[in-house]
């Protein structure tokens, strides 16, 4: 069909459609009354079209009585019951029943009404402490606790604020290949009371299949919410390892899956509950096989024991020629602060011939809540020191004072005692190493601190922490450890760390080893431990800053309680080597130099690095920048939560000056500094071992220091450009 | 500066009179859909009555993630499904005097009776269909805010409405040929 005939007919559809417009005396009126109405209190109820429709009421009435009568006295004393009061003993009536012309109610899955008393006294067993955090958008979702029965599988996520247009998605669960037979449905309720969002699905897993303790993966989407569709964002992603399966039902939730009345089944498969409304995804099956569609109407949802309330709208999510399912969506909060709420279904419409089916599909609904779980241990583990335990070799004790294990970064504190009294001591010999429980030397990263401090008035005691990087970040919730401190060494100049130099001290005279702790070789003091693991938080889609026209971007930055590690990318003003000497995290009252960092990625340069980059990858529309760098910063101050600030602050980018400065860069570089009132020479000198340069200022402006002079001088030679860049990581204060 | 929808609801939810531009402009397609779906004046009235109640009341949570229109025209399509379990009797189109056809020059090139005979073909459609042509034809309703108020896509609606287009076509000229 050509457009032009599209044109042709549309027109006369405009025509033949055409109505007459409402009267000018009707449109003031309505008007009148819509000002009027809007002046009154709000006295609206939910339930007009069964005001409309009193037969609706009776025959839901008479429903809900049958079904629980079926529950009370099962389905032949209940058929007795009404062949007794509506007077079934006619002979006609008895006829069509003999020639099987009836057709009975099924009842194939009977709705639970209300819980019973055996299923509140159930006691669950134990949640299990996840405390995985992921960001994204900005949005920052730390998964609290997991608990999984044969029966239930639950989740509980604290989230950040979400922004207005936003909101979750329904969890897909991943179990490694295992599939859950009987899934009926699930619920997830985000209640913005307590930023909790908490999913139960209910399917069975059985523990003689999976063991009792499996693995499975979480994908929660972030998604922004519009009316023609849902746009999804992101995928929070958690992999679980050995959460316990337990057997039986043992937690007090249920929901009604099916509910079959005269052969047509309605499914219950999702709801979804935010703090401004109530979505429930239904499916069911058409009743005839003529090609029609049937559509659910007339739906209801009903908070605890609150009035029923109707659809604003609905949705065809999925449709077939055999089926469809339908999203219906209900003005009803999560924050309305019921226990259960009731589903109700009471037609079914033909869209061809408008033909109804009518019935009660019913569908009972516990709305979990953590009350449900028994989360009293689940709390998440503080950092706290813990006392590990002590070891004595030949009269000197070590005692491992406290552990501490964050995806990034393993620290230990620990005592020393017995070592002798010698005051010159410079410090400690000797070496520490952790393992893991296979004998792997954890660490690699190139990140660890070690320090010791003599502790006041105790000669021969040493107080030590000391600290290592992992190459790999753990996504463990726990794991077990093995540290090993070797005192003394065997080999020379091997120390754990030495004492802190007082500025007075004297110089040790040259070529004379300084005595150090222990005086001989001792031995290796083994430690088994096993603790939690503070989970990793991961950052992405950071705004980037511009200064002084150079863009610097964070595609990705991971936080842990105990350090950061930061991936910048910019373009570097040539294809020289502009690195970053400083740069600072600050969270607005401490903050942290950083404390290494690696080219990820400079095709002006030959980049190796022998780190696992697996997560740190560049972004695509990057790898077309001219002079494009990107690093890996360290920074040993990180944060336990991603709510408050942390600012990532970049002074300048610099260029290492050459061993010697070419004489016209030079040159050219002096005649900026006189006009600054900086003079100064520069002096090269040379030997075996290579050469360097040094400078001498002869004139500098009133209050300017060296150091200063010294950026000015690199400045002028076109080696620094300055910042700063603060790029706030997080911003949720 | 003339406001958008948005700011306009915005005021409104502070001061209903700020609402009126917006129900001067809506009020007639919302009367005219109902009309044409009920064929009878004071039913489409109470309907669209009904609808600007509901309107009113919802204004508060009303959020600006669509158009207002595709929002009204979501609560006048459910007013519609409610009504159709009323079964309140349709009186013929013939009913409805439509009093501002002109005559210009499509009017000459088509047959006479077409017009008629093209709103009865409308009336033979399913109801589904039919309410693709009220909100389309008498609502004025672009692909997307009909998208949004069926819960469609836009590109499914579009094509839907040209092989309604289509079909009611062959059904003109099998008519007149």
């Amino acid at each position: 069909m050509s457009e032009m005939f599209i044109l042709s007919i549309e027109k006369k559809i405009h025509r033949a459609a055409m109505m007459p417009e409402p009267s000018k005396d009707f449109q003031d009126r309505l008007w009148d009354q819509l000002r009027t109405h809007h002046n009154q209190p709000d006295t609206r109820t939910h339930i007009h079209v069964l005001r409309r429709h009193p037969a609706w009421i009776v025959i839901a009435a008479l429903l809900i009585v049958f079904i629980a009568l079926f529950i009370g006295f099962g389905p032949r004393n209940v058929y007795a019951f009404f062949r007794q009061i509506l007077g079934i003993g006619d002979a006609g009536i008895q006829s069509i029943q003999e020639v099987g012309l009836v057709t009975d109610l099924e009842l194939t899955t009977v709705p639970t009404l209300i819980p019973d008393e055996s299923a509140s006294a159930i006691t669950p067993h134990n949640a299990t402490v996840v405390a995985l955090s992921e960001t994204h958008e900005g949005v920052t979702l730390t998964l609290d606790w997991v608990y999984v029965d044969e029966g239930r599988l639950a989740l509980s996520w604290t989230t950040g604020t979400l922004p207005e247009d936003l909101t979750y998605g329904i969890p897909a669960i991943s179990m490694n290949g295992y599939t859950t037979p009987q899934a009926e449905g699930n619920i997830q309720t985000l209640r913005k009371e307590n930023n909790q969002l908490i999913f139960v699905s209910y399917q069975v897993i059985q523990v003689d299949t999976v063991g009792e303790a499996f693995g499975f993966n979480v994908d929660l989407p972030l998604v922004r919410k519009n009316e023609q569709s849902d746009e999804s964002l992101a995928l929070f992603h958690f992999e679980l390892q050995d959460i316990p399966v337990f057997r039986g039902r043992t937690v007090p939730l249920q929901q009604t899956y099916a509910h079959q009345i005269n052969g047509i089944e309605l499914r219950l498969e999702s709801i979804q509950m935010t703090p401004s409304s109530t979505e429930l995804v239904v499916c069911n099956d058409y009743p005839t096989d003529d090609g029609s569609h049937w559509t659910l109407q007339n739906a209801t949802l009903q908070m605890g024991d609150g009035t029923e309330e109707n659809n604003l709208s609905y949705s065809v999510l999925d449709e077939s020629s055999d089926g469809t399912c339908v999203q219906f969506t209900f003005e009803t909060s999560s924050d309305a602060g019921a226990k259960h709420m009731t589903f109700r279904v009471y037609e079914l419409v033909n869209e061809t011939s408008e033909e109804v089916m009518t019935g009660l599909w019913n569908f009972y609904i516990d709305l979990p809540t953590t009350e449900d779980f028994n989360t009293e241990v689940s709390e998440t583990p503080e950092p706290t020191p813990t006392e590990i335990g002590s070891q004595t070799v030949s009269d000197v004790t070590v005692t491992l004072e406290w552990v501490f294990v964050d995806a990034l970064r393993a620290a230990v504190g620990y005592t020393i005692t017995g070592l002798p009294d010698v005051p010159e001591a410079v410090g400690v010999q000797g070496n520490i190493h952790l393992y893991d429980m296979e004998g792997n030397e954890v660490g690699g990263a190139g990140i660890g601190t070690s320090n010791v401090v003599r502790v006041d008035d105790q000669p021969g005691a040493v107080q030590g922490t000391w600290s290592v990087g992992f190459m790999t970040p753990l996504e463990q919730t726990e794991a077990s450890f093995q540290l090993s401190i070797t005192l003394g060494s065997t080999q020379q100049y091997e120390y754990i760390a030495g004492f802190p130099i007082s500025p007075e001290a004297t110089p040790y005279p040259a070529g004379e080893q300084p005595p150090s702790l222990p005086d001989q070789f001792l031995g290796t003091y083994v430690f088994d431990f096993t603790t939690p693991i503070q989970p990793l938080t991961v950052l992405t889609n950071i705004p980037t800053v511009t200064v002084n026209g150079i863009e610097v971007i964070v595609p990705r930055a991971e936080l842990t309680a105990s350090m950061s590690k930061v991936m910048i990318c910019y373009q570097k003003p040539s294809e020289r080597d502009w690195w970053i000497f400083d740069a600072v995290v600050s969270d607005g009252t401490d903050e942290s130099h950083m404390s290494g960092g690696q080219v990820l990625y400079d095709p002006d340069v030959s980049v190796y690095s022998g780190y696992n980059t697996e997560n740190w990858q560049i972004p695509a529309e990057f790898q077309t920048v001219e002079h494009g760098r990107c690093l890996l910063l360290d920074f040993l101050q990180g944060k336990d939560q991603s709510s408050g600030i942390l600012t990532l602050i970049i002074p300048a980018l610099e260029i290492s000056p050459p061993e010697v400065i070419p004489d016209a860069e030079l040159e050219a570089a002096y005649v900026i500094l006189e006009a600054q009132g900086i003079e100064m020479s520069y002096e090269i000198y040379r030997g075996s071992g290579g050469g360097g340069g040094g400078v001498t200022y002869t004139t500098l402006p009133e209050g300017m220091t060296d150091e200063e002079a010294y950026q000015k001088f690199l400045e002028a030679l076109g080696y620094l450009y300055e910042g700063p860049w603060e790029i706030p990581l997080i911003n949720q204060e | 500066m003339p406001k958008t929808d948005a700011e306009i609801i915005k005021a409104a939810k502070e001061d209903l009179s700020h609402f009126k531009p917006l129900y001067q402009k809506w009020v007639s397609p919302v009367y005219r859909y109902f009309l044409h779906r009920v064929n009878n004046i004071k039913e489409a009235e109470d309907l669209t009555s009904q609808v600007f109640l509901k309107v009113i009341e919802r204004l508060p949570t009303y959020r600006e993630n669509g158009t207002f229109p595709a929002w009204l025209f979501t609560i006048a399509h459910h007013q519609r499904v409610d009504h159709l379990r009323s079964n309140i009797a349709v009186l013929p189109l013939e009913d409805i005097t439509v009093k501002s056809l002109s005559d210009d020059l499509l009017d000459q090139a088509i047959k006479a009776g077409e017009y008629t005979k093209l709103r009865e073909l409308i009336r033979l459609l399913p109801e589904n269909e039919q309410e693709l042509i009220r909100l389309r034809f008498v609502a004025m309703l672009s692909y997307r805010e009909i998208a949004l108020v069926l819960k469609r896509k836009p590109d499914a609606v579009r094509k839907k409405i040209f092989r309604l287009l289509d079909k009611l076509e062959d059904q003109l000229e099998d008519n007149y040929v």
